[in-house]
């Protein structure tokens, strides 16, 4: 049977109409992929790519020293953190010790209550020969992280200025709250976007920062305020601001970047069982941070 | 020698429990409290029985541990 050129024409119309469907759906489909995407992207920590894309050749380039004082109990918390997420085990010090293992790149002090927050929290913590070495470690660049009462034992001990006050409303806190993370170019956010808001739990009586007025203008002045508390979406306030921190203050780092003290326990949401992984992004920043600098 | 370092917080920081305190005297009418600042009283037992030198050592217990000069200060007495 003969085909006349009048159909295939029509033929070929049709086709070419076809196509400009498809063409169109996967037009819809990209776009639809693309939201997904911009979806995932948002909503996900940042640190769950940041974490696949180096885990896998940066296995054992971070190696910690977690500090252990009387009265100290996040320390295996912290350690289990660090080991999950750098990959690598790290060192328990003991606070008479007056040197740190050869090779360290980062010094957590940990959370708890040291020498039972006697005199004031963190102050006999803060005076032990270790800290000596921990001043030395920070003065030639290294990196240091203090939670909760290690935060508190970085401010007595002069790493950072300023002091956590008894909470303004005198209760201990011991809940999940949110964050804001004011800047992602530290070592200590690189796993973050800037203003994302990640979610974490504090467990503290003294989270009250205070420094005098000069400080204050200085810490944010300089972008050296990492962390503050704030709303769910984001917006800081006297209602979110848990304990009465001057600015509402969580996280800072000192002059040089490299040491930040936090009231808040990152390392308590870095699994999946734990209900929340937002915390996971400052232990693989930091791995990526030293991954590059290495 | 006996001694007695007391730690008062400077003027103008923010003293919640001393606000805690204020509040309970003033609820268990006790008249006349206008405000309350809680602080902290060392009583040191020192040896030897020179008085410049005592100073000096309870100076350097005060700044180095008993008191953090950022929000306290502090006042060393030698009692006999």
């Amino acid at each position: 049977m003969a085909v006349t050129n009048r159909e295939i024409y029509e033929l070929l119309l049709e086709i070419s109409r076809d196509l400009v469907r498809v063409e169109h759906s996967i037009d819809e489909l990209l776009a639809n992929v693309r939201a997904l995407n911009l979806e995932f992207r948002q909503t996900q920590p940042i640190s769950r790519r940041c974490e696949r894309a180096i885990l896998e050749q940066a296995r054992n380039i971070m190696k910690s020293a977690v500090l252990v004082f009387p009265g100290i109990n996040r320390e295996r918390d912290m350690a289990r953190a660090l080991r999950m997420i750098s990959g690598h085990e790290p060192a328990m010090v003991w606070h008479a010790e007056t040197s740190l293992p050869k090779g360290t790149d980062l010094v957590v002090v940990p959370g708890g209550f040291s020498y039972g927050d006697y005199l004031r929290c963190g102050a006999i913590a803060a005076r032990a020969p270790v800290m000596d070495a921990v001043r030395d470690h920070a003065a030639q660049g290294g990196l240091v992280l203090g939670v909760c009462n290690g935060f508190q034992i970085l401010c007595e001990s002069g790493l950072l200025p300023g002091i956590l006050m008894r909470n303004d409303r005198l209760k201990f806190i011991c809940k999940d709250v949110h964050l804001r993370v004011e800047r992602s170019d530290s070592p200590f956010t690189r796993g973050y976007n800037a203003g994302q808001v990640i979610r974490v739990p504090v467990a503290h009586g003294e989270g009250n920062y205070a420094a005098d007025e000069e400080t204050l203008k200085r810490l944010n002045g300089d972008g050296r305020v990492l962390y503050r508390y704030c709303s769910a979406d984001g917006e800081i306030g006297d209602t979110s601001n848990i304990n009465g921190a001057a600015h509402s203050i969580a996280g800072i780092v000192n002059e040089n970047g490299n040491v930040l003290g936090m009231m808040p326990h990152p390392e308590n949401h870095v699994e999946d069982i734990m209900g929340c992984t937002d915390g996971r992004g400052l232990f693989a920043g930091l791995v990526a941070h030293l991954d590059r600098a290495a | 020698m006996k001694a007695r370092v007391t730690v008062t917080l400077k003027t103008g920081v923010l003293d919640p429990q001393g606000k805690a305190i204020e509040g309970a005297l003033k609820s268990l009418g006790v008249d006349g409290v206008a405000s309350v600042r809680q602080g902290k009283v060392f009583d040191i037992e020192l040896d030897g029985a020179d008085k410049a030198k005592a100073e000096a050592a309870l100076k350097a217990a005060a700044d180095k541990l008993l008191a953090n000069t950022v929000i306290e200060n502090y006042r060393v007495e030698l009692l006999g």
